[in-house]
């Protein structure tokens, strides 16, 4: 990997399907690709105590974060022979039924385009400083815990 | 006198009630811990992870000058 200087991952609000979409056609491009894993993760209307989930507020530490995705990015490329990793996480307000996470992998191959992207996601919600609070219809919240 | 910037992040602010301030004569993060708990006694019913300069800590960590500690709460990316 030439590039040192780490990427910038986070965009305010929901990643649209026409973003997405336009993520894959850039990537016709490029011949030596077989195949691509995408992961998308999306807001659930979770129902807790009998409140709906309406929306996730998305907060991070940013320069932190940056790095850490940095390593993460390193890490598989190590670990999987990739074309390349593209990944996109929403800061703020993402309501229920909208993409907050976009994790795209691309390889010749799928075994390694499909196990990288499924590591990345592990990783990312493991190990990214990023906080996401619950807002539920009656403008109470809570802070999601991942599991 | 050495002086430390403090970052905090999700429920933790709530606790501390700012997300970023300085302290001065800190020499670890032990020393850092026990002051908060102590300031903020909530703190000792909730858990958090600190960072220095960015990068996760397991132990108590000596403090240079000018370093930046994240108070981190439980992340929920993704």
């Amino acid at each position: 990997m030439e590039n040192t200087k780490p990427k910038n991952i986070f965009m305010q609000g929901a990643i649209s399907s026409p973003f997405i979409a336009d993520s894959i056609q850039k990537h016709s491009i490029k011949t030596n690709i077989g195949a691509h894993s995408i992961f998308l993760g999306q807001v659930r209307n979770d129902v807790i105590d009998g409140k709906h989930v309406e929306a996730i507020e998305y907060s991070t530490y940013e320069e932190m974060a940056l790095e850490q995705m940095h390593k993460i990015r390193e890490a598989i490329f190590e670990k999987y022979q990739l074309t390349c990793m593209h990944v996109y996480h929403s800061l703020g307000k993402v309501n229920a039924g909208e993409i907050c996470l976009f994790v795209f992998t691309s390889a010749p191959h799928r075994k390694e385009a499909i196990d990288a992207c499924e590591e990345t996601v592990e990783r990312i919600k493991a190990q990214l400083p990023v906080w996401g609070k619950e807002l539920f219809q009656d403008e109470s919240y809570q802070w999601k815990e991942n599991k | 006198m050495k002086q430390i910037n403090v970052l905090t992040f999700g429920a933790i602010t709530e606790i501390t009630g700012s997300k970023s301030f300085l302290m001065n004569g800190i020499d670890s993060t032990q020393h850092l811990v026990d002051l908060l708990e102590e300031k903020y006694p909530r703190l000792k019913t909730v858990q958090y992870a600190i960072a220095v300069n960015k990068e996760v800590i397991q132990q108590n960590t000596m403090l240079d000058n000018d370093a930046t500690v994240a108070i981190l709460p439980p992340f929920s990316g993704g």
